[in-house]
């Protein structure tokens, strides 16, 4: 165990939530939800994004239209959706009771 | 100059050159087996080649027109390795990385492009390095010295597979490639190409064949339920066949002399159960009797011929009316036979008799002989119990008769003398005792010979009333007898010292004395 897969763990954790939160500033292809995380340094690598982008569709948190694209074949236009809005609310709570609490543990020592 | 491959990911097609688009295959079965076996499995492979595809677009132009080795090495580095993509525990991946890639890959196969009857010299001799020459060598020799080496060849050649497409020629000769081999084959392999791609497109390999299995075990179950449906019919029709010969049987049967339930089937006698009946009893109960009986056997021998054509028509569901139909008239067969039963049964209650007594006097000599009448049934009788209830026909009348039973004791007087018991059963009394005295049962005294009739009869409208014949003879002191062989039938008892055994009494003479018959002589017959 290396210091690379306890980071990469930690990150996989709140993917999810990442990609929520990217969506839900404004609609985006996939690729550029890469590329947000990417230069946020969340990922390094794209492939463990698609298996999360279809759950999330698949748990009707996100969905998608088809956009046709001059430089290849078409792409997926994923969007927030009503519910994907609320389960983001939610999660953005738990995420600050996460925080204050390492903080707590990490003071307390 | 290198050979390209033209491929179609996504929809899009590219060029890729040879060993790229071996690692890309790779790769790409990687990710495959990943998901394979998920619902949304398709859907992230095709969203992944669909990025491939992008970032592959980005990598070609005008100028450079081919994907190569570092394009498709860049792409993993950008997609991560095939174990990112699933959402399972990130797998300590060097060991494992390592393994796929590095290990030279080799195979047996057989070579066709060199061979002289299966190719399976050059194919030992590609996996060993070797020239196949050597190999045809041993062999030969194999062959010729030890003719194993010919069975040896035929098992190979039976079980290695024939390197067909160009990535098991590959793999038949390891990692090197040998471009000349190559080029031998250009044409077979841009088929293969196209054909793998399209099973890589396909995203399923896996399932395929799980399909195929579950397919075959579908077709397997179909017609293991079809030879079952044949099966079942033909039980069906054993069913009704079989029921219907017992129903058959117990009619035709019930009224003749042959077949199942004629009583003649269960012994060496034959009569027919009908006519054994309508001599007990009245002869609306026997309709009765047949009625209750019918019921009671053949309700369920119709419920299996019911059964029998609901398998062979197919007919499905529980008719739960017939089955409570049936069931009812079983129960009723049940009561019939109850009620008939106790009705008859009421007509042998109570017991009555009719004693003869007749003395014998005027004998031509001092021993009396007793014998029995010749046969005059000369046929064929059916016996339930022979002293009591035997039935014949006899030119179209039915005679009921049986036996009658004689012993011997001491006479209180010095006389001989006669005594017939008479015995029946009857409804009452006056009845049974009505029935007792109609038995018909002759005897004569001609000289010294008292003889008897073999059997007591029924009068033809008289029926059966457990009627018996009891013959008692008197001996007085001093007198002797003689007892015909052929009685030893019908005797049942002799008042005589202890120790001589019922059937040796027969067939002697003997003299009443105060304690008993004695024996006199051992000869046969004094006539």
């Amino acid at each position: 165990m290396n210091i690379e897969n306890v980071r990469a763990q930690m990150r996989k954790g709140v993917l999810e939530y990442c990609i929520l939160s990217v969506l839900s500033n404004k609609a985006c292809y996939v690729s550029d939800i890469i590329k947000t995380l990417k230069e946020s340094e969340m990922i390094v690598v794209e492939g463990t994004l698609y298996p999360l982008l279809t759950r999330l569709k698949n748990m009707s948190l996100l969905t998608y239209r088809w956009e046709e694209s001059n430089q290849g074949p078409p792409r997926k236009y994923y969007s927030l959706t009503e519910k994907g809005m609320e389960f983001l609310v939610e999660i953005d709570k738990s995420w600050q009771e996460l925080v204050e609490t390492v903080n707590q543990i990490r003071k307390s020592n | 100059m290198k050979k390209t491959f033209t491929i179609n990911i996504s929809g899009q097609i590219f060029n890729i050159d040879d060993d790229a688009y071996e690692k890309l295959g790779k790769y790409l079965n990687a990710i495959n087996s990943r998901f394979s076996n998920r619902e949304e499995g398709s859907e992230i492979i095709s969203d992944v080649e669909a990025r491939i595809a992008e970032l592959f677009r980005e990598r070609t132009s005008e100028s450079k027109q081919v994907i190569n080795m570092k394009d498709v090495g860049s792409i993993i580095e950008i997609m991560g390795e095939p174990e990112v993509f699933s959402d399972e525990e990130p797998v300590e991946n060097n060991e494992f990385q390592s393994e796929k890639e590095e290990k030279p890959f080799k195979r047996v196969y057989r070579d066709p492009d060199d061979q002289i009857f299966g190719g399976v010299c050059s194919g030992l001799g590609a996996y060993f390095g070797m020239d196949p020459i050597i190999i045809r060598i041993v062999f030969v020799f194999l062959g010729l010295v030890f003719t194993v080496g010919f069975w040896i060849y035929l098992v190979l050649w039976a079980i290695t597979p024939k390197a067909s497409s160009s990535k098991e020629k590959l793999e038949m000769r390891g990692k090197k490639i040998n471009v000349s081999n190559i080029e031998k084959t250009i044409k077979e392999e841009f088929e293969n190409v196209k054909s793998n791609f399209k099973d890589m497109k396909k995203k399923k390999p896996y399932r395929d064949a799980r399909n195929f299995f579950d397919e075959s075990f579908d077709n397997m179950g179909h017609s293991a339920r079809s030879v079952f449906k044949i099966a079942i019919f033909v039980f069906g029709i054993a069913l009704v066949v079989t029921g219907l010969f017992f129903i058959i049987s117990f009619f035709a049967t019930y009224y003749s002399e042959n077949g199942v339930f004629s009583l003649g089937f269960w012994s060496s006698d034959s009569y027919s159960l009908a006519s054994a009946l309508e001599a007990v009893f009245l002869s609306s109960n026997v309709t009765m009797l047949f009625l209750g009986l019918f019921f009671l056997i053949g309700i369920p021998i119709l419920s299996l011929i019911y059964g029998g054509i609901k398998l062979i028509f197919n007919i499905r569901g529980k008719n739960r009316l017939i089955g409570s139909v049936f069931l009812i008239f079983w129960i009723l067969g049940f009561i019939i036979l109850a009620v008939v039963g106790i009705s008859e049964g009421k007509n042998f209650r109570f017991k009555g008799k009719d004693i003869e007594t007749h003395v014998i006097s005027g004998l031509s000599s001092d021993t009396l002989c007793i014998q029995m009448e010749a046969d005059s049934l000369n046929d064929d009788y059916f016996s339930l119990s022979e002293h009591s209830f035997n039935i014949l026909d006899k030119d179209g009348e039915r005679i009921v008769f049986g036996r009658p039973k004689i012993s011997v004791s001491l006479s209180s007087t010095n006389k001989y003398e006669l005594i017939i018991k008479k015995r029946a059963r009857g409804k009452n009394r006056r009845n049974a005792s009505d029935n007792s005295a109609e038995i018909q049962y002759s005897w004569e005294i001609k000289e010294n010979k008292l003889i008897l009739d073999q059997y007591f009869f029924l009068l033809p409208e008289e029926k059966w009333r457990k009627q018996e014949l009891e013959i008692l003879l008197k001996v007085p002191v001093g007198k002797s007898i003689y007892i015909a062989p052929e009685m030893n039938e019908i005797i049942s008892g002799a008042y005589n010292k202890p120790g001589v055994p019922v059937e040796e009494i027969a067939g002697k003479t003997w003299v009443m004395k105060d304690e008993g018959l004695s024996l006199v002589l051992d000869t046969v017959g004094v006539d």
